[in-house]
C-alpha cells in the first residue's frame, strides 16, 4: 500500500513534467531533465518498497511488517490537534492571531491528554497574548489582529 | 591562525559575544526540552533573524547548535528519550546510570566530554577549513554535482532504518524542492497552477511541519510517549578519582573518532556513537558493566557525538555541503542573507566565518560553565507538563511559518507537511534525508545544469574528469555494495 503511493506519487511528478513548458533554446538540458530524473527513480523506488512488503508479507502470513498492533495510533489526539490547526487556518484572518493562537494551544493540551480545562484555557490566553505583544512590539513582524474586530471598531 | 585571531577579535566585541551566550542558553534549553531539536530551532528564527546583522545571528546559530548537543544528553540521560540521533547510545547507558543513582556522574561526564570533544573538534576545523577550501576552488559544476551526489547516497544510506526508506526521504525532499520557478529558464514547475507555489515552497515551512508538527501528532498518539517519567539527580556532580580515570581516554578517542565522520560527507551522528561504545567495551577492563550503567559507554559516545558535530561544520561552511538536518537548515540560513557557503565565502566574508569559528570555542566554554553548575536549573525545565510544552511549540511553529511570508497559504502547508512527518514518523521513514534533499536538490541540479551547458550538452563530463568521475565511483559503490554483500549472503541460503 505505502509503495504502491509512492510509485504513484512517482507516476504524478513524471506526468507533471511532461506539462512543463520548455523553450526550444534549453531543449538539451532543460528544465525537464532532473524532474524526469527524480519521478522515475521516486516510482522505482516505490514499487521496490511495494514488493518489499508484499514478500514481508506473504513471510509473515497476513501481518504487515511494521505498523503493528502494538503501534496502532490513536485517533482522538490526531483529529484534536488537526482541529486546532485546521481552526488556525480557516479564521486565522479573520479572527485574528490571538483567539486562534490560544484554541490552538487548548486544542493540542487536549489532544496530549490534559484534562484541567480552566488552567489551559488561562495559560493559552496569556500565551497568546504575550506571543503577540512580543512578536509586533518587540520584534516588529506584523500579525493579523482580526479584520472582524478592526471591522466593529 | 592570523585570521583565527580575527575571529577572535569579532567574536569578542560584546554585540557577538551577547549572541554567543544567548545562542548556548536557548540551545542548552531547546536541547533539554524534548520535542524540539536545533533544526527546528534554527527553523524557526529564519523569518526572526532576517534583518539582522548576519555575522551575530550565525554566532548565535553555532551556539544554539552546539547548545542543543549539550542540552540533549541530559534529557537523554534523566528521560530516557534521546533528542538527536547521536543521542541513542547516551540514553541507553547514560539512563541506566541514573537509575542507579549515579545520574550526576553521567551528566558530568557528558558534559565534560561534550566540552573536550567540542574543544578538539573545533580545533581540528579551524585547521582543515583552510586546506579544503584550497582544493574546493579547483572544484567546477561537474565536481560540485558529483560530490552531491555522494552527499545523497550517503545521508540517504546511513541516517535511518533502511536504505530504501532514506532513498524515498531524500527523493521526497527533491521533488519538494522542485516546485516553483526553475532558476534557469524561468519555467514553472510542479505549482499546479497555484500561484502562491511559484516562488516555491519556504524551507521553514517544510522543516517545521515534518518536525514540529509531525512530531506532536506523532508522540499524541502513543499512549506510552505521551507519559515519560523524568529520573530526579541523584550523587555528586564532583566525578570520582576512578570516574575521571575512567572518562578521559574514552573522552579523547571518541573526539578523534567522531570527527572525521562529520567532516566526511558520510553524514550523521549517529554511526561514530555506536563504534565508540562498541570500541569502549571492547577496551573497558570491566566489559560487564556495559548494559548496566558504564560511565566509558557515557563518556566514549558523547564525546563522539559533540566532535562528529563540529566536523559537519568543515563540508557545510568549505563546500556548502550539508550532511545532517541542521546543517541543511544553516545552509538555507545562509541562502538568506545571500551568503553561498563554499570555498569563496572564506574570501568574500572572512570576518562572518571565522568569527563563528571563533565563537565555537567561547560557545564551549560558556556551555561547560551552564551546564555543570547550573544542570539542575535546566532540570526544572523537564518538569513542565508535555500539554502545555507541545502547546506552545505548536503555538510558536504556527506563528514563526505565518511570519515568514504573511501568508495563511502558508499555514496550509505547514498542515499538510505536518501530516506527511506524521506519516513519516510513523512508519518509519527518516525525515532528515528528505531535509537535505530539498536544500540540496536544487543546487546539484543547478550545477549539473551548469556542467552540460558548458560543454553543450556532452554527459561525459562527468566521467572524464578525474575528481568528478571518483565521487560518482563512490557514490555507485555506497548503493551497490551493501545490495551485493545481501546477494552473496543469501545465496547459500537459497541452495
Amino acid at each position: 500500500m505505502l509503495g504502491l503511493g509512492v510509485a504513484a506519487l512517482g507516476a504524478f511528478l513524471l506526468w507533471e513534467t511532461g506539462e512543463i513548458r520548455v523553450a526550444p533554446v534549453y531543449a538539451k538540458v532543460g528544465p525537464r531533465v532532473i524532474p524526469y530524473l527524480v519521478g522515475g527513480i521516486m516510482a522505482a523506488l516505490g514499487l521496490m518498497l511495494a514488493w518489499q512488503n508484499w514478500r514481508a508479507m506473504r513471510a509473515a502470513g497476513s501481518a504487515p511488517a511494521r505498523g503493528g498492533p502494538e503501534e496502532r495510533p490513536d485517533w482522538l489526539p490526531i483529529a484534536a490537534i488537526a482541529v486546532g490547526l485546521i481552526q488556525q487556518i480557516l479564521l486565522f484572518e479573520p479572527l485574528g492571531f490571538m483567539p486562534t493562537a490560544a484554541i490552538l494551544f487548548f486544542c493540542v493540551a487536549y489532544g496530549f491528554g490534559s484534562r484541567r480545562y480552566l488552567r489551559d484555557a488561562v495559560i493559552a490566553i496569556a500565551l497568546a497574548v504575550v506571543g503577540y505583544v512580543g512578536f509586533v512590539h518587540v520584534l516588529g513582524l506584523n500579525l493579523p489582529a482580526g479584520t472582524v474586530f478592526a471591522g466593529g471598531a | 591562525m592570523g585570521a583565527l585571531l580575527d575571529g577572535f577579535a569579532t567574536a569578542l566585541t560584546l554585540a557577538n559575544l551577547g549572541w554567543c551566550l544567548l545562542g548556548v542558553t536557548f540551545g542548552t534549553a531547546i536541547g533539554i526540552l524534548p520535542g524540539i531539536g536545533p533544526a527546528l530551532t534554527i527553523a524557526l528564527l529564519l523569518p526572526v533573524t532576517a534583518h539582522l546583522d548576519p555575522t551575530g545571528a550565525f554566532i548565535m546559530f553555532a551556539g544554539l547548535y552546539y547548545g542543543a548537543m549539550y542540552g540533549s544528553s541530559t534529557t537523554s540521560i534523566l528521560l530516557n528519550t534521546p533528542g538527536e540521533t547521536g543521542s541513542i547510545i547516551t540514553a541507553i547507558e547514560g539512563n541506566l546510570m541514573a537509575r542507579q543513582g549515579r545520574g550526576a556522574a553521567a551528566l558530568a561526564t557528558a558534559a565534560i566530554g561534550s566540552f573536550v570533544a567540542g574543544t578538539i573538534g573545533t580545533v581540528l576545523l579551524t585547521l582543515l577549513a583552510p586546506i579544503v577550501v584550497k582544493l574546493a576552488l579547483r572544484f567546477g559544476p561537474a565536481e560540485y554535482f558529483a560530490l552531491m551526489v555522494v552527499a545523497f547516497t550517503t545521508v540517504s544510506g546511513l541516517l535511518g532504518s533502511s536504505r530504501l526508506r532514506g532513498m524515498i526521504s531524500l527523493f521526497l525532499g527533491i521533488a519538494i524542492g522542485l516546485v516553483g520557478t526553475d532558476a534557469l529558464t524561468g519555467q514553472a514547475r510542479f505549482t499546479l497552477g497555484i500561484l502562491q507555489l511559484l516562488d516555491g515552497i519556504d524551507i521553514t515551512v517544510v522543516a517545521v511541519g515534518l518536525f514540529a508538527v509531525g512530531e506532536a501528532l506523532y508522540v499524541a498518539s502513543r499512549v506510552d510517549l505521551r507519559n515519560a517519567q523524568i529520573i530526579p539527580i541523584k550523587g555528586s556532580l564532583w566525578m570520582t578519582k576512578e570516574e575521571w580515570a575512567r572518562s578521559w581516554k574514552p573522552w579523547l578517542r571518541g573526539s578523534f573518532l567522531g570527527f572525521p565522520f562529520g567532516a566526511l560527507p558520510a553524514g550523521g551522528t549517529e554511526i561514530p556513537t555506536f563504534l565508540s561504545y562498541f570500541l569502549e567495551k571492547k577496551m573497558s577492563k570491566k566489559p560487564e558493566e556495559f548494559g548496566k550503567g558504564a560511565i566509558e559507554g557515557v563518556a566514549g559516545p558523547e564525546a563522539a557525538n559533540n566532535s562528529a558535530v563540529a566536523g559537519v561544520l568543515v563540508p557545510l561552511l568549505t563546500l556548502g555541503l550539508p550532511t545532517s538536518a541542521t546543517a541543511a537548515i544553516l545552509l538555507a540560513a545562509f541562502q538568506q542573507y545571500g551568503l553561498q557557503p563554499g570555498p569563496l565565502l572564506f574570501t568574500g566574508s572572512s570576518t562572518l566565518v571565522w568569527g563563528l569559528i571563533a565563537s565555537l570555542y567561547i560557545g564551549n566554554v560558556a556551555l561547560l560553565l551552564l551546564n555543570l553548575p547550573l544542570v539542575g536549573m535546566w532540570v526544572r525545565l523537564l518538569a513542565i507538563p508535555t500539554p502545555l510544552l507541545y502547546g506552545g511549540i505548536l503555538v510558536f511553529a504556527t506563528l514563526g511559518v505565518y511570519s515568514y511570508n504573511q501568508s495563511v497559504f502558508d499555514l496550509g502547508l505547514l498542515f499538510i507537511f505536518g501530516i506527511v512527518g506524521y506519516l513519516m514518523r510513523r512508519f518509519d521513514f527518516p525525515v532528515a534525508p528528505a531535509i537535505i534533499g530539498m536544500i540540496l536538490g536544487p543546487l546539484a541540479e543547478q550545477n549539473f545544469r551548469r556542467a552540460l551547458s558548458i560543454t553543450q550538452g556532452d554527459y561525459s563530463v562527468f566521467f572524464t574528469h578525474p575528481i568528478s568521475a571518483t565521487l560518482l565511483a563512490i557514490a555507485a559503490l555506497v548503493i551497490v555494495a551493501p545490495f551485493l554483500l545481501r546477494l552473496r549472503q543469501r545465496r547459500p541460503v537459497s541452495v
